[in-house]
């Protein structure tokens, strides 16, 4: 069960994070912050997420900006390009599409155990 | 007077440690966990347990690391080069037991006695001494670094399939073939495994892969072809005074 779950957060990452992005920049620490706050099912190890913007960076999906903070270093945070944006779309159509498949799918098969 | 390292820091080299990547990348990463981390403690003010819960284990971060940049495994051609000039640092480093050797077994030769037999047994912890040091070279090496003299200047690396350092026994066990007479046959297995893996690799799960640093200068090419060459010339040249007087 756990790595079916590891699975689907795998597969299902790219689309969540292009989508938070959508919403306004946003950096690493707050990425983390607003995905808790929006799910308590979709639970990131933090360390895993830049891994993951580093690929949407080199795809051209993502493009990181620094800003001044009243004190500290900058900040780094990411922002979705035109490209992310229209990648972010097509993403969030093909998982609406194939959800509502597998939810028709799992309606229709009658499953012993059940 | 010791200092211990800051947890922060000490999280961010125990993922790093476990990375395989090029120096701006291994920054780039390092900086961000950094920050993270940094943020992560003023905000919530976590127990350390509870912040490494959160970030996730280093071994975790750096596999999430791996998975997103596959490692590129070594070919055949660039692996063998490495070896030959492994091969080459391993007989010029036995010359002076070999030279050891043949001044032993000549004075045996020509004395009697007590003297004969002291000669005899030094003659037999030499070449006891050097047979050890072949046995350990490659081991030794790979467990310390993933690398030996030679896979450093080919940029090749042993590390395990997962992207871990090689531990002690594997590189012990992935050796093995070289001393049974069957490196031929196992080397030959990179030519059809999907990860350029030697018989031995497949058992003990290693990988060689290249280093992301930069491609190997034609001088290190050049080095680790000459190297044994020159090694087996000394050898003979050696052999041939010594067969002179």
């Amino acid at each position: 069960m756990e790595r079916f779950e590891r699975e689907l957060k795998r597969g299902t990452l790219e689309m969540v994070l292009l989508h938070l992005l959508r919403q306004g920049p946003s950096y690493g620490y707050e990425m983390v912050a607003r995905l808790r706050a929006g799910s308590t099912d979709f639970e990131l190890k933090e360390g895993t997420l830049y891994p993951v913007l580093y690929r949407l960076e080199s795809a051209g999906w993502i493009e990181p900006e620094w800003r001044h903070r009243e004190r500290g270093v900058p900040r780094k945070y990411y922002r979705l390009t035109p490209e992310g944006e229209e990648r972010s779309r097509e993403l969030v159509a093909a998982w609406r599409s194939f959800s509502s498949s597998v939810d028709e799918l799992l309606g229709e098969v009658a499953v012993d155990s059940e | 007077m010791s200092t211990i390292p800051d947890p922060v820091d000490r999280y961010v080299r125990d993922v790093l440690s476990r990375v395989v990547a090029t120096a701006q990348e291994k920054e780039r990463l390092a900086a961000d966990l950094r920050d993270h981390l940094e943020e992560l403690a003023a905000e919530e003010k976590p127990s350390w347990s509870e912040l490494i819960d959160r970030m996730g284990p280093p071994e975790e971060v750096a596999l999430a690391f791996q998975a997103e940049n596959p490692f590129r495994y070594s070919s055949f051609l660039r692996r063998l080069v490495a070896f030959a000039g492994d091969f080459g640092v391993l007989v010029l480093l036995s010359l002076p037991g070999i030279a050891a050797i043949a001044f032993l077994v000549h004075l045996a030769e020509s004395s009697g006695g007590a003297e004969r037999m002291l000669a005899f047994g030094l003659t037999g912890a030499v070449c006891f001494a050097v047979f050890v040091a072949w046995i350990l070279y490659f081991p030794l090496f790979e467990a310390h670094s993933g690398r030996t003299p030679g896979k450093h200047c080919m940029k090749i690396r042993v590390l395990r399939e997962t992207g871990e350092p090689v531990g002690t026994g594997q590189a012990f066990l992935r050796r093995l073939s070289f001393f049974f007479e069957l490196l031929v046959l196992d080397a030959l297995f990179v030519l059809f495994t999907e990860k350029r893996q030697r018989a031995l690799d497949v058992l003990v799960h290693t990988i060689v892969v290249d280093e992301p640093d930069g491609e190997v200068s034609p001088a290190a090419w050049v080095a680790c072809l000459l190297l044994p060459a020159v090694a087996v010339c000394c050898l003979c040249t050696a052999a041939l005074l010594f067969a002179g007087h």
